[in-house]
């Protein structure tokens, strides 16, 4: 398993050098550098050239990518243009507003999807299960930034009840950017719990379970739901990850300040180590977590962990 | 017990109208049929309803920021524009710019994914190690970087988001064949002496199309999505162009008073991308009836 | 789920030595407005340390027969019209959920067919057999009831050490050897045996059928043997009941329904069977299909394929006729008193 673990953790390099290696050949292709948001009327050539040459932006791009490539491998991950501070200590500074709305988006979503998605399952056919279908769907398609842009109107605008943006608010300020960064996430558990929960149903050990006088709700609750879980717990945790990766929409409708909108707004403004440095962190963060469902299977999937341990025997034998 | 009845009640049904009639019966899917193809005559005939230089991009100062009303129905925007006319002739920036970066996605993703499934091996794993690269990054990000390096056009807006469907339209495809190439039937076909080029054509493609068609029709709405997103942010189609996202965009900054600006061209995103998922929904279910049990 | 009580069924008096007794039960199906005949009329009587063959082939309606002792039969689409079963003397089909659970895996337990997919993939052995354990002795702690479920363990010839494995790390045999276990973990009165042996290689199946029988004899378990197998029936079974097109079409003792047999299907049963004594002997299978069990013919169901069917056969069911205590037949053809089936003509 440790073989398993290292050899996740490896195939990020390649990861890691092709897409710093797109950000700055996609940077060098873009018209305008860093510098050129810089330059006032005012100044002279020579003037200009010294500024370019202060961001090292006068050296070919394959010398700044061998370069940045070069003091990565020392852990350091640059300095910003537009601030001037180190990325990684930007970075530090908004992954924790993106973790607080992935958490809390992950949470709202879990426990609305999975009790719906059982009950869709258990009375499939029914009115509830053709509403919540219906619901599915609807949640699946309502673009986010527009659902955002809407909450705001309902609740900020109209209502006054919640903050339309920024994080000064504690609890308050994460639950709209939470809802609509966790309707399109509930809307797909939803369905996944539904179809995984028919799909454990219908198995013939549920019959052997009722066979031996286990209650209808134990049957559900746990020989049913421990299987199902399997596939859930894995989209579950995708779509967790998924939120590092994907909720800049949601953090510049709300202007939240996570590292969505900082990578985003990174490349608007052609700051090429601190959309390099983001990107490469959160490649790792989006990695790691995919590491830990892969070693949550071990622990709920008792056939993961026999194939770990009968190809450990197998190369022991061999 | 049932299947001998289901078959007797079926068995003068060529596959197609088999298909047809499980999708007639499933009603999301009807109405989800109903909107998109209303939805294409709209975009079709958006000139016939609308004269483009009046209507859609001339402005009439003195009737701006108007409420919804018999008149505007959907109101008018900052520079008096009328937004029925806009966000109706929209549909043919939507729908268009969906198509097109499916289509890409086919033309790209569906040789690309056929060889990673069909030749393995080393073939696979390196073609899947790019694809698994350019998944690491997110998909909205990914479209910002190239149309900041391309530049803003709609062209260029098309390219950005037709990454993402070549990457899922490709996982789809290499999926379908692995599942195909294993069936016994294609075991046949090569053991009765036909070509490689002949069992890829006649056995393995027809095969995997119905999972391919599901992609593809998911694939529009997602990219409908896509387009408005990066237009909201400002990289899409430039202004004046009515294209739903840009006018979300232009809306938002009159969001406290004048909220209808955001409401309209959202609800017909939704309502596309709904009826499009819904339609998606129903042939995969059709196509698959085992999926459904 | 719609229910009638059979009035008449309740007058006779309790036979203290009938563990298992079904009463005129008839079970449908209910798929797309169709109405299917799972089980039709079927009476079943187990008596207690015996065991009952219940023959037929795939869709006769024995598995549902099954299931309906357990009240197991999945509803929708299954629905239990009417009839009366009694387990130990207890109605399970009017029962409140709560003293159901207490008759399932306590008074009468089941092996299901397929060993492969009845165990639970994702608890251990120890836990699955403990479940049951636990269950019907409330308040017997966790560590004696998996000790109790390792013991069950050895009782069907596995190490008590692989108790806290799982499912998949057991061959098919050892899994049929863990449900059968489950079943017998709270010492069962009656015992429902699906087609046992059905999913194993040939060389397990008889290990397994060995060793059912010696824990039959031990625990001295009314079973109720469902298979499509004459040679199970034969080396098993005290009584045998044959299922066709969910009706009871012969039922009696072993040897009268093998050294007597007097319906033309069971008759086409034997004639299927190879004959050891000539090889070189032509096989004599029955020939066409089970009629669609969604559309089964007015008179009896197995005219359509019967040699002797007659215009009456065709018209109108066939009643119910002893020819012993224990014996009885549901053929038309009897109402001839000269009517004779091949079999017993050449014997």
């Amino acid at each position: 398993m440790l073989k398993y673990t290292l050899k996740r953790i490896l195939l990020l390099i390649p990861t890691i050098i092709g897409i710093s290696l797109f950000i700055f050949l996609a940077m060098e292709a873009a018209s305008g550098d860093f510098v050129s948001t810089l330059i006032t009327e005012e100044m002279t050539d020579e003037e200009v050239h010294a500024l370019r040459a202060s961001y090292g932006l006068d050296k070919p791009v394959l010398e700044r990518y061998v370069d940045y490539m070069w003091n990565l491998l020392h852990g350091d991950l640059g300095t910003s243009y537009t601030s001037r501070m180190p990325v990684m200590e930007l970075f530090m500074q908004k992954i924790g507003n993106t973790t607080m709305l992935a958490v809390a988006s992950t949470i709202v979503c879990i426990l609305i999807s999975i009790p719906l998605g059982i009950f869709a399952a258990r009375h499939r056919g029914s009115i509830f299960d053709n509403i919540s279908n219906v619901l599915g769907v609807l949640g699946l398609s309502i673009p986010n930034f527009w659902l955002g842009l809407m909450l705001i109107v309902w609740f900020s605008v109209q209502r006054s009840w919640l903050p339309p943006g920024g994080n000064d608010d504690g609890i308050l300020s994460v639950i709209l950017p939470a809802i609509t960064v966790g309707t399109g996430h509930t809307a797909i558990l939803m369905r996944t719990t539904r179809s995984a929960m028919l799909d454990t149903l219908r198995q013939d050990y549920l019959r052997t379970a009722r066979a031996k006088g286990v209650s209808e709700r134990k049957v559900i609750n746990v020989h049913a739901l421990r299987n199902a879980m399997i596939p859930i717990l894995s989209v579950a945790l995708t779509q967790f990850a998924g939120c590092f990766g994907g909720a800049a929409l949601t953090e510049t409708v709300f202007g939240w300040p996570g590292v969505g909108k900082m990578v985003v707004d990174a490349v608007k403004q052609r700051d090429i180590p601190l959309a390099c440095g983001t990107l490469i962190m959160k490649c790792i963060i989006i990695s790691l977590i995919g590491l830990a469902t892969d070693l949550l299977y071990v622990v709920v999937d008792p056939r993961v962990k026999t194939q770990f341990a009968s190809a450990k025997r197998g190369k022991r034998n061999g | 017990m049932g299947e001998n009845t289901v078959k007797k009640k079926n068995k003068n049904r060529t596959q197609g109208q088999e298909i047809w009639f499980r999708l007639r019966k499933n009603i999301g899917a009807m109405v989800g049929l109903t909107v998109v193809i209303l939805l294409i005559l709209t975009a079709v005939f958006a000139d016939v309803l609308f004269d483009y230089d009046t209507d859609v991009i001339g402005y009439e100062i003195s009737e701006r920021k108007q409420a919804p009303s018999a008149e505007h129905p959907f109101g008018t925007d900052d520079m008096g524009r009328d937004l029925f006319a806009r966000v109706l002739y929209g549909t043919r920036y939507s729908l268009s710019i969906g198509a097109a970066a499916v289509l890409i996605g086919i033309l790209v993703g569906v040789p690309y994914g056929a060889a990673c499934g069909y030749f393995g091996g080393k073939v696979d794993l390196y073609l899947m190690r790019f694809i698994d690269i350019i998944r690491a990054v997110p998909g909205l990000l990914m479209g910002i970087v190239i149309v900041s390096a391309l530049g803003q056009s709609t062209f260029n807006l098309i390219l950005a988001i037709s990454i993402g469907q070549i990457v899922s339209i490709a996982n789809i495809t290499r999926a379908s064949v692995l599942t195909v190439k294993n069936q016994e039937y294609v075991e046949s076909a090569r053991n009765i002496g036909l070509s490689e080029g002949r069992i890829i054509l006649k056995h393995i493609i027809p095969n995997c199309l119905s999972p391919i068609l599901v992609q593809v029709t998911l694939g529009v709405a997602s990219a409908i999505v896509s387009a408005s997103s990066l237009s909201f942010l400002g990289l899409g189609i430039p202004v004046p162009e009515p294209e739903w996202g840009a006018l979300l965009s232009a809306g938002r900054g009159f969001i406290r008073q004048y909220s209808y600006m955001t409401l309209f061209p959202g609800l017909a995103i939704m309502i596309t991308v709904l009826s499009l998922n819904l339609l998606g929904d129903g042939l995969r279910d059709a196509l698959d009836p085992k999926l459904r049990k | 789920m719609e229910k009638t009580i059979n009035a008449t069924a309740a007058v006779k008096k309790e036979d203290p030595e009938v563990v298992l007794s079904i009463k005129n039960l008839t079970v449908q199906f209910k798929i797309e407005k169709e109405i299917v005949e799972a089980v039709n009329d079927v009476s079943i009587e187990l008596k207690k340390g015996k065991t009952l063959g219940l023959v037929g082939e795939t869709g006769a309606g024995k598995t549902t027969t099954a299931l309906a002792a357990l009240n197991l039969v999945p509803n929708p689409p299954g629905i239990i019209k009417s009839g009366e079963i009694r387990v130990c003397g207890k109605d399970v089909l009017h029962m409140k959920k709560k003293e159901l659970e207490k008759v399932r895996g306590y008074d009468i337990a089941m092996i299901f067919q397929d060993p492969m997919s009845s165990l639970n993939p994702v608890f251990t052995v120890g836990y699955q057999i403990a479940e049951s354990i636990r269950i019907h002795n409330p308040g017997m702690k966790k560590e004696e009831a998996f000790e109790k479920a390792k013991d069950m363990l050895e009782v069907v010839g596995i190490d008590r050490a692989r108790a806290n494995e799982y499912p998949h790390q057991f061959s098919g045999g050892m899994k049929q050897r863990v449900v059968i276990a489950i079943a017998l973990a709270c010492d069962p009165q009656v015992l429902i045996a699906d087609e046992p042996t059905t999913a194993l290689d040939v060389t397990i199946q008889a290990q397994v059928m060995d060793m059912m029988r010696d824990l039959k004899e031990k625990y001295g378990t009314g079973t109720i043997m469902i298979t499509h197998d004459l040679g199970i029936v034969a080396e098993s079974c005290d009584d045998v009941a044959v299922m066709y097109a969910g009706r009871i079409v012969e039922q009696g003792t072993l040897d009268e329904v093998f050294n007597d047999t007097r319906h033309p299907y069971t008759e086409g049963l034997f004639n299927s069977l190879p004959n050891i004594k000539n090889r070189a002997a032509k096989l004599h299978p029955i020939k066409g299909l089970m009629p669609d069990p969604t559309n089964l013919p007015k008179g009896c169901a197995f005219a359509p394929r019967c040699k002797y069917a007659t215009d009456a056969c065709r018209e109108r069911q066939p009643s119910t006729r002893h020819f012993s205590e224990t014996h009885i037949v549901r053929c038309t053809a009897y109402d001839d008193p000269d009517f004779m089936i091949e079999r017993s003509r050449k014997s």
